[in-house]
């Protein structure tokens, strides 16, 4: 029986087709990543708040929005990339929002990034013309101009753009005051109206003086001005951000971030973790197997005990104990993953070593002047590669949910994403109690296919190439 | 000189009886054969007669209890791994079975070309010039067809051949064959047999070639050692021993095989009655006389050892030495001498 008989045997089973789709699945999803993710995505991107905060919090995916009708609201982002020549001193832009929904966006942003300007600084404008034509201005904002010992040309939001959140914007409730005064005759203050800002612009009071809105539909013009003092000013790039009630292919957690992409990373990371585990524990736990099995006497006798007490030791208060003194790094769990996870199979090994060193081949190899390095790693090893390598297959899973529930006890690496923090991070923030299904039951979800298609692999490999079903000649 | 010689060789395993106990087993005692360059010696026996263990002892894959093993008069009983290499490079072995001798993972080219890799054969070309021309020997030609195959590719019989070219390459002084044919399709048997004499004989290489079977001795080799119970107990010239055997096994060996000849067809045949013996409790004395058609007194209590009866033919049985100063030769024996 050699490689491809083994193929064909596993292909054959329903279990064997249905774990090597799910597989290849996985794997084209993790290439695609790596591809197009960069490799810090965890530090930079996904545990970095600012670069989620113009997403809505803890909301659905986009396609449960569909089924809310009316009472949906989508996410809406308008942006406008730099432009190299100034023609003009007022740069406008404007966006149209067509807005038709039973509710107001759920908050309003406005960002401003890489400002340059050579006397005195611009003025920026914010401005909407409702669908029943009257302009409100949200925000007005004069930069701050030079500091002492600063010279022209100043640059400004360079690295972390100037965001305003409209929402609680002082200025905007202000200018929110004198709009409802002047148009619907109601008198409020600031405090009152706060909380209410979208309500205000994206609607109009149900009764005359009262503060209840009922939403107005239709087109919403914005307009962003920027009002500069010499030819070469500019603004780089500027952002404005209606929040929805639903987010992205999978939703948003509580701090707004999307989990697709947070599920997406969590794709190759799980088969990092679950390769290079059980990689390099088959390596050793087969390597030490052979060398007992064939040396026999005492190296046999040290390795087997020494397998069996550290087959004995369990591993997760260890490793939470490890993690503790020696921090919370994914390459720590999985080196001790890898330590102790070779025994089991060092002492199978040494089993089916036992049975093929008394066979003719090690007998006739020996007999040509073979070292003991040949006959073991050049004719025993290959005896037993299909075994091997089926272990491997079996021992893949093993390895991803035991990070997963380390992350899920709070263990995991902080700069790298898995199915099981977020998990974690929904449990501790209390999604299970609050119902927020899609940020709790996809992670769950990925982990139990995942391991699922390299058990269903190794249950069709079972039939090929176990040692009891099938002695080596 | 003689390529190999043991003397007194015994070989003594301890097999595991129980969930404690080990008894020890006595699989050859005081074996003593000599074999001069170019010679070919048949080792007969039944099954567990030690024929295996006394291949394996003078292969030294097996430590020997007690007694030497000469290879062109250096002593190699207890030598280390590193001290065998001129020997290995110089003995070659032929296992029973071509199933299992063969690693199933290395096409045929990579196997005939292992011995070469072993023993520092660097460079590329010539070992598979080498290789080539063995396979060619064995007449697995062409030689370019077999290379890239797998064992289970290959017949029975061919993959008994890979394990003689194999054998060949480093063209060795002495090539100890072990059952070669046993486990070989029975088509196939004769053409091996022929092919190894033909090859032993053209490269002028001792040959030890182990058989249940002494018909095909007859074929096949020069001297012959019948092998009971881990003792030699008759050894001489192949034709000499076969056509006038001395001792009362060899007889029954000898008469047990079918004749060709129809005149023969009546003639009341020898067969050997009883169970072989055991190893681990073998009987006292002769180890033949539980089975012996013409045991006794005596021959249950004092063990015979050889003694030479013709030129260089020896025999281990009391009926051919004075016992209690009379001689119990039956007549047929006794008159062909
Ligand atoms: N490794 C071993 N351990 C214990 N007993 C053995 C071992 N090898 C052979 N024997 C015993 O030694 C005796 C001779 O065996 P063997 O040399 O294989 O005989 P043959 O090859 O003539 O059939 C047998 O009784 C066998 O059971
Ligand atoms: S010694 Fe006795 S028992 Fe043994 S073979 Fe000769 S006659 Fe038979
Ligand atoms: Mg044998």
């Amino acid at each position: 029986m050699d490689t491809k008989d083994i193929l064909t045997i596993m292909l054959r089973s329903g279990s064997g087709k249905a774990g090597v789709a799910l597989l290849l699945g996985i794997v084209i999803i993790s290439v695609t990543v790596v591809f197009l993710f960069p490799m810090d995505f965890g530090s930079k991107r996904w545990n970095n708040p600012a670069a989620w905060a113009d997403n809505p919090k803890s909301v659905p995916p986009f396609w449960v929005g569909l089924f809310m009708g009316n009472n949906s609201i989508a996410h809406k982002v308008f942006e406008v990339s730099p432009q190299e020549t100034q023609a003009n001193l007022v740069q406008n832009y404007s966006f149209h929002y067509e807005y038709n929904s039973g509710k107001s966006p759920t908050f309003t942003t406005l960002s401003f990034t890489d400002v340059t300007f050579h006397n005195r600084p611009p003025l920026l404008e914010l401005n909407v013309v409702r669908p029943d034509g009257r302009e409100i201005v949200l925000y007005q904002q004069v930069l701050r101009g030079a500091r002492p010992g600063e010279s022209s040309p100043y640059k400004r939001f360079e690295e972390t753009p100037l965001r305003v959140f409209l929402t609680s914007e002082t200025e905007t409730l202000i200018s929110l005051v004198s709009f409802l005064e002047a148009e619907f005759d109601v008198k409020t203050n600031p405090e009152a109206l706060s909380g209410l800002v979208e309500q205000v612009v994206f609607g109009q009071p149900s009764h005359q003086g009262n503060l209840e809105f009922v939403p107005l539909n239709g087109q919403y013009d914005f307009q962003i001005l920027s009002y500069m003092n010499h030819p070469s000013d500019s603004v780089g790039s500027l952002k404005l951000v209606l929040g929805g009630n639903s987010f992205g292919f999978m939703g948003t957690d509580s701090a707004g971030r999307d989990l697709a992409l947070g599920l997406l990373f969590g794709f190759p990371i799980a088969l990092i973790i679950g390769l290079t585990t059980s990689v390099f524990a088959t390596v050793i736990g087969s390597t030490l197997g052979i060398i007992s099995g064939f040396k026999g006497n005492k190296t046999d006798i040290i390795i087997q005990r020494f397998s069996d007490i550290w087959s004995n030791v369990p591993l997760l208060p260890i490793l939470i104990f490890l993690i503790f003194i020696l921090g919370q790094k994914l390459w720590i769990v999985v080196i001790i993953m890898i330590l102790f996870g070779w025994p089991g199979l060092t002492i199978v090994v040494r089993s089916m070593v036992l049975q093929i060193r008394t066979g003719q081949l090690v007998e006739s190899t020996k007999a040509l002047g073979a070292s003991n390095s040949r006959i073991m790693f050049r004719h025993i090893l290959f005896q037993i590669a299909p075994f091997v390598l089926a272990q491997m297959i079996f021992f893949t899973p093993a390895a991803i949910l035991a990070e997963a529930g380390l992350s899920f006890l709070g263990l995991g690496d902080p700069s790298i994403p898995t199915w099981g923090q977020i998990l974690e991070s929904g449990f501790r923030t209390g999604a299970v109690y609050l119902g927020y299904w899609w940020w709790i039951m996809p992670p769950g979800v990925l982990i139990v296919i995942t391991a699922m298609a390299f058990v269903l692999i190794a249950l069709a490999l079972e039939p090929a190439i176990n040692p009891k079903l099938r002695v080596e000649k | 000189m003689n390529i190999l010689e043991t003397f007194n060789l015994s070989v003594e395993f301890k097999a595991r009886q129980g969930l404690l106990g080990s008894v020890r087993v006595q699989a050859l005692e005081n074996v003593s054969i000599a074999l001069s360059r170019g010679e070919s010696l048949a080792i007969v026996g039944e099954s567990g007669s030690g024929k295996t263990t006394l291949a394996r002892a003078c292969l030294l894959l097996i430590k020997s209890s007690s007694g030497s093993i000469l290879f062109d008069g250096a002593e190699l009983s207890g030598a280390s791994e590193k001290n065998l290499i001129d020997f290995r490079r110089k003995t070659q072995a032929i296992f029973q079975d071509p199933y299992s001798s063969l690693d199933s993972y290395m096409t045929i080219g990579q196997i005939v070309e292992e011995p070469l890799i072993i023993h520092q054969i660097k460079d590329a070309t010539t070992r598979r010039l080498s290789a080539e021309n063995a396979l060619e020997e064995v007449r697995l030609s062409p030689s370019n067809d077999f290379y890239p195959k797998f064992p289970h590719m290959l017949s029975g019989g061919q993959r008994q051949r890979v394990a003689i070219a194999r054998a060949l390459v480093l063209g060795p002084d002495l090539i100890i064959a072990d059952e070669p044919v046993s486990m070989v399709d029975a088509s196939s048997r004769t053409e091996i047999l022929y092919l190894m004499r033909e090859l032993q004989e053209k490269h002028n290489t001792a040959f030890i070639y182990i058989t249940h079977d002494i018909a095909t001795a007859y074929h096949f080799s020069d001297r012959i050692a019948v092998m009971y119970a881990g003792h030699i107990v008759e050894t001489g010239p192949t034709k000499k021993v076969i056509s006038n055997p001395l001792h009362p096994y060899t007889r029954a060996l000898v008469e047990a095989v079918p004749q060709p000849d129809p005149s023969n067809r009546f003639r009341k045949r020898a067969t050997i009655h009883g169970e072989p013996p055991s190893a681990v409790n073998p009987p006292s004395g002769c180890r033949f006389h539980p089975r012996c058609p013409n045991a006794f007194e005596g021959c249950d209590s004092n063990n015979p050892s050889l003694i030479e009866i013709r030129n260089n033919h020896e025999v281990a049985c009391h009926l051919w030495k004075k016992f209690d100063g009379e001689s119990h030769l039956p007549k047929t024996i006794a008159g062909s001498k």
